[in-house]
């Protein structure tokens, strides 16, 4: 076996706008990706045709339109500030589809589950849950506080009545964290910083399946580098090809907590 | 491609392209192969393979830096009976020819090592000896530090090993001229200059060093100047073909390390970050070919050195 097409192509930015500072949406032509990444999977963007900043940055999908894909990107250093930068008809270079796409959902009610900006993938894949044939599921929007207003906007005008949002000091929706949202949940997936993460492994009952994004720096995307390596209980595995999402059953989270640093 | 304009013969092996896929940045598993390099490479270097399986380094394993990766991976494979069983077979369908990298991290490593080689040798164009893994017996210094460490690894793999043998110095060598002599002494068929320099990195944000074993090898075009001193110096030293390596990127990389002396390139961390790098580096080599009028490659190499 071996891969069929090709990995990476040129992609023309086509629009975008800021959301709040520090965040903002980047839509781009990628006809070959918006038919081939499934939820789940993710790409990597390179901006600069020069040397430096070097390597790919991995992001996630919010949403597929025809030929067209949406990036969620949150400004944390060069390589986000600089896509958050682009105007129509600046270009880059997107490698994709990466990783593993999630699985069809086992156990009902489905939950998808975001903190912050990390609800950018899971909108994607409500938009396909939505268009097949189960059960429409519940997306629940973690936030600090109001100042996030306008991403709760967003996925609001997406999903509607399937939204349910947390914040940390109750200024918008429900006092609390995704958490809080877990009681009832048959299935979770959930993407969000790690203290989330962390957090919603502790508190899933050990019968519930919870899909989860264990997000590291990533070399090449195509499992070549090894460098993304995650640690499982069936030892170190690549995000970048077993993951991003894994189940927190099978996730050493000791380990990871070492190597977040937070030992 | 598929040229002969481009073809090159390093130690034993005829490569259509100058271009080889440095260890460390392919997959194992064919399946995972990207396409695009493919039709501009010679062959591929194989991840570093030791005897028994190993799990690689903990924590964070790259860095990103100025135009360069650090990386500390440590080796993490499943050891040479998986590989010979049950990857080699898989890749060896692609065509393209293979160099198996190994690290041997004892003395009693090479004869079980080359030993389980030997079974997947049909699949084999060279084996590529990685001196920059650790001797454990020498509290974990390289191999290729010492002429002496060379000389041991390369009569210990020569003896087990009757193909094509490629010797992967370290930079980390205080005489590196010297350990490329040692590795021709001992029956090296080519050395491949350079590996990763060894180099650090905080992460400020939490005021400690940012990969677990502190230091990690640093690749990428930072380290090209670097690299191509590097064979500078060893073309000077050996009579057998040197394999340049180091932040080769661009076409005017590979005519360099060529022009110095080289008679092809290894590419690891410029193909990890651009896929279309392989074709975009043959392309403006075939210009340059053309520009200046030779038929072949092998016209440049060490063309440079020439008074
Ligand atoms: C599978 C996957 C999907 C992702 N999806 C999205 C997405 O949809 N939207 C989005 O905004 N971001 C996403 N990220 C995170 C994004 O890749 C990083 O924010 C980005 O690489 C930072 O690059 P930079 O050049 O802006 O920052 P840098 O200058 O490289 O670093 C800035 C800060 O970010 C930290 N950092 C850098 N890379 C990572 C990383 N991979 N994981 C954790 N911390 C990191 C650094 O330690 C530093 O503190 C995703 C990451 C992965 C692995
Ligand atoms: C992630 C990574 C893993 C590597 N693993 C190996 C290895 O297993 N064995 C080896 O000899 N070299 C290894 N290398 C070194 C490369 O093969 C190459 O010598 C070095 O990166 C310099 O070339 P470059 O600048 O083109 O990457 C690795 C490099 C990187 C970036
Ligand atoms: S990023 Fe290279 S193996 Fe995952």
């Amino acid at each position: 076996m071996s891969r069929e097409s090709s990995l990476e192509e040129r992609a023309l930015v086509v629009g975008g706008r800021p959301l709040i500072p520090g965040l903002g949406e980047v839509i781009l032509e990628a006809p070959r990706l918006a038919r081939e990444l499934r939820p789940g999977q993710f790409l990597m963007a390179r901006v600069s045709p020069w040397q430096d900043p070097l390597l790919g940055r991995p992001l996630g999908v919010s949403a597929v339109r025809g030929s067209q894909i949406t990036l969620m990107v949150a400004a944390l250093g060069r390589g986000s500030r600089a896509l958050l930068a682009l105007r129509p008809g600046a270009e880059v270079t997107l490698r994709g589809p990466l990783g593993t796409p999630f699985p069809p959902p086992a156990q009902a009610p489905l939950v998808l589950a975001g903190g912050g900006f990390g609800v950018a993938p899971l909108m994607y894949a409500w938009d396909e849950l939505r268009a097949g044939r189960g059960e429409v599921p519940t997306v629940v929007l973690g936030v600090p506080d109001g100042s996030w207003a306008p991403l709760e906007r967003l996925v609001a005008h997406r999903v509607g009545k399937h939204l349910r949002v947390f914040s940390d000091d109750g200024s918008l929706g429900e006092r609390g964290t995704p958490c809080d949202a877990l009681e009832g949940a048959g299935e979770v997936w959930a993407c969000g910083p790690p203290a989330m993460i962390r957090a919603m492994a502790r508190c899933a009952p050990p019968e519930m399946r919870l899909l989860v994004n264990l997000d590291q720096r990533m070399g090449c995307g195509y499992g070549g580098c090894l460098g993304c390596t995650v640690p499982t209980v069936r030892g170190p595995v690549r995000a970048c090809v077993e993951g991003p999402f894994f189940d927190a059953r099978d996730v050493d989270w000791g380990a990871l907590e070492e190597l977040e640093g937070r030992s | 491609m598929r040229k002969r304009s481009v073809q090159t013969r390093v130690g034993g092996v005829i490569l259509d392209s100058p271009l080889i896929v440095a260890s460390g940045v392919w997959p194992l598993e064919r399946d995972l192969w990207p396409r695009e390099p493919l039709p501009f490479v010679g062959a591929a270097c194989t991840k570093g393979i030791t005897l028994e399986p190993r799990e690689g380094n903990p924590g964070v394993r790259l860095w990103e830096t100025p135009a360069g990766v650090l990386n500390s991976v440590g080796l993490q494979n499943g050891g040479v009976r998986s590989f010979v069983e049950r990857d080699l077979p898989e890749m060896a369908r692609e065509g393209v020819p293979l160099v198996a990298n190994v690290a041997p991290l004892t003395e009693e490593d090479f004869d079980p090592l080359f030993g389980a080689l030997e079974a997947g040798a049909e699949h084999l164009a060279a084996v590529e000896l990685n001196l920059s893994c650790p001797n454990v017996a020498c509290g974990g210094a390289a191999w290729g530090v010492t002429a002496k460490g060379v000389s041991r690894a390369v009569a210990l793999a020569r003896s087990r090993w009757r193909g094509p043998l490629w010797v992967k110095l370290t930079p980390q060598a205080a005489d590196l001229g010297a350990t490329a002599r040692a590795a021709e002494d001992r029956g090296a068929d080519a050395v491949v200059v350079a590996n990763t320099w060894l180099g650090m990195a905080f992460d400020v944000e939490r005021h400690r060093p940012a990969l677990a074993r502190v230091v990690g090898g640093l690749s990428g075009p930072a380290i090209f100047p670097l690299a191509l001193r590097c064979v500078w110096d060893v073309a000077g030293s050996v009579s057998i073909p040197v394999v340049g390596c180091g932040g080769v990127t661009t076409g005017n990389d590979v005519i360099s390390m060529l022009l110095a002396g080289a008679s092809a390139v290894e590419v690891g961390t410029a193909l990890m970050a651009d896929l279309g790098a392989a074709k975009a580096m043959m392309e403006a080599v075939e210009g340059h070919l053309e520009r200046f009028g030779l038929d072949t490659i092998s016209s440049l190499v060490g063309a440079g050195r020439r008074a």
